[in-house]
């Protein structure tokens, strides 16, 4: 039956947070052999807004999934994925933390992953906004978003000097801490930081991710429409 | 003497009228810490919780370095252990070892169990104000001077490298330090909501739960602050950025509003950390934004009476209430 072996559809699109889930996915594949389906959700046809995928996600944007092993349970937002996807399907913990076996490392993965999410992406995201899709080129707030991204690559930079990863003990481990900002990281350019030359320890994170097989695999998913 | 218990709406089945007429150990401690009666919030006493901690948890939050003592002697047995005391007619039982010992480790000099880094103005800090009054847990508010960049000093952010507010201490963790409003009140909901009034249990609500924090982190936050910086704070006022942030400030109240017509609370049916992470920001953009017609003719109970409605209840609740008019009260004296 399909949803035995693939209990997870990903509504997604070749955006930073869909490879936040794609990513992840793919190591969930390689770590467990989990496999799951893929639903091109195609934000430039406003796709997202129509009522059927409302009903996934009332707020419509992507990526949402759907667990068909679990009475079709939906969970949006990237980073709620990312929990919800490690909480089920990584049950030997290697990219994350038990919450009652690990509290502190738990609470401490929580934070990077709040911050990530409610400090880097929605400001790169705005940064793409005015440096690329804005019809008025409007200098202050393309300079106002660039200068908060560099500020937070500067704060990922501090955090991983002398760590591989963001989250875990000593120089950290893989987790989806790191699933949750590299997609977006390595979109610098798009939002008009040519290199990550001033981030050193940032620019070899992403490296070192990137050259994950499975964590590859998952940035360059295609979808169909 | 009877208390009037103050109920948060929505779960008045959960709380209950505790009548302990004339003990003098009761009276005496209210009247050591400064409390009044109708300021008295007694829950339900369930098996294995204590009433006593529960008072003490809002005696505590409303203030009281006096406490401590009164308390040891009234427990007895330096507020360890399970005991029962008998009080004229009701009857209290001590907390679970744990609770007691966690309300009096505090090693701070300033004898509260946390030290929270916050500010006068943004709603983030009082957002982990809010959670932590209603679990009744000790805290001093160190309020950072954003003009003189206290945020970015070496000093703090030895503790939150990203140099903004709220940061916490956890005085009863080993001076543990977090911060990012949204998973300090997951740490405060996971560690010291021992009763999970204000956080699920149930899996699948879990999932939900971080689901409508993350949305609030990410899709509220910073769209409903850059509104704000463009409106307020932008020397220059430029109309196509604003109109964008408060087109956003609609459609996500139009995404609140979509859930909220079919249910009372975002999850677990009541009112959980997940409600309470999203007010500040709706009680900032009521008073400071709408007034300054930016956002047109919006008006909330008419277009969004759902939201609305969940927002009133919301800023009833006096824990909402007490950090909404401390920070009202705090601005003024500032300007």
């Amino acid at each position: 039956m399909a949803s035995a072996s693939k209990p997870i559809v990903l509504y997604g699109w070749p955006t930073p947070n869909a490879r936040k889930v794609t990513t992840f996915l793919e190591e969930l594949k390689v770590a467990y052999g989990l496999d799951y389906d893929i639903e091109g959700i195609d934000i430039g046809k406003n796709v997202q807004k129509q009522p059927a995928f409302l009903k996934i996600n009332p707020n419509g944007r992507v990526p949402a999934i759907v667990d068909r092993a679990r009475n079709n349970f939906n969970v949006f937002e990237s980073a709620a994925i990312l929990l919800y996807l490690q909480q089920h399907y990584d049950k030997e913990n290697k990219f994350g933390f038990d919450p009652k076996a690990d509290p502190d490392e738990y609470s401490i993965l929580l934070q990077w992953i709040f911050f990530v999410h409610g400090g880097l992406g929605p400001i790169q995201g705005q940064a793409n906004h005015f440096n690329k899709y804005a019809p008025e080129k409007i200098p202050y707030a393309i300079n106002r978003y660039i200068e908060e991204t560099k500020r937070v690559y500067s704060v990922l930079d501090t955090r991983l000097t002398e760590r591989d990863w963001l989250a875990g003990p000593g120089r950290g481990i893989f987790t989806i801490a790191d699933a949750n900002a590299i997609p977006w990281v390595r979109g610098h350019a798009f939002a008009g930081i040519e290199t990550l030359d001033e981030w050193p320890n940032v620019k070899a994170w992403v490296a070192r991710a990137e050259a994950r097989p499975a964590f590859k695999a998952g940035l360059d998913v295609a979808y169909s429409k | 003497m009877s208390y009037k218990p103050v109920l948060p709406i929505g779960q008045k089945e959960k709380n209950t009228l505790i009548n302990a007429p004339a003990s003098p150990y009761v009276e005496g401690y209210l009247e050591t810490i400064g409390l009044f009666p109708a300021q008295l919030h007694v829950p339900l006493q369930e098996a294995g919780n204590s009433i006593v901690s529960d008072c003490l948890g809002c005696a505590i939050g409303w203030g009281s370095a006096r406490l401590s003592a009164t308390l040891g002697s009234y427990v007895g047995d330096s507020g360890r252990g399970a005991q029962q005391k008998s009080l004229q007619g009701s009857t209290i039982k001590a907390s679970h070892e744990t609770d007691m010992s966690s309300l009096f480790s505090l090693s701070m000099s300033h004898g509260k169990q946390f030290t929270l880094y916050t500010h006068v103005g943004g709603p983030n800090g009082w957002k982990v104000a809010s959670v932590l009054e209603e679990l009744g847990l000790t805290y001093e508010s160190t309020y950072l001077n954003f003009q003189s960049a206290e945020q970015k000093s070496p000093e703090h952010l030895r503790l939150n490298p990203n140099g903004r507010i709220p940061t916490i201490i956890d005085h009863g963790n080993n001076d543990f330090v977090l911060w990012e409003s949204d998973a300090i009140l997951l740490y405060l909901g996971e560690k010291y909501d021992t009763r999970k009034r204000l956080t699920v249990t149930d899996e699948s609500e879990k999932h939900q739960m971080l689901q409508w924090l993350f949305f609030q982190a990410s899709g509220q936050g910073p769209y409903f602050g850059q509104a704000a910086w463009f409106i307020r704070s932008n020397p220059e006022k430029i109309p196509s950025v604003i109109n964008r942030y408060t087109k956003e400030i609609t459609r996500i109240f139009g995404v609140l509003e979509s859930v909220l017509v079919k249910q009372e609370w975002l999850v677990g049916g009541k009112m959980t950390i997940a409600d309470m992470s999203f007010v500040m920001f709706n009680h900032f953009t009521l008073v400071h934004l709408v007034p300054t017609g930016h956002l047109g003719d919006f008006d909330f109970w008419k277009d969004f009476p759902a939201t609305a409605a969940w927002h009133a209840r919301l800023t009833a609740i006096p824990s909402i209430k007490k950090v909404i008019d401390q920070r009202a009260c705090m601005l003024q004296k500032e300007s």
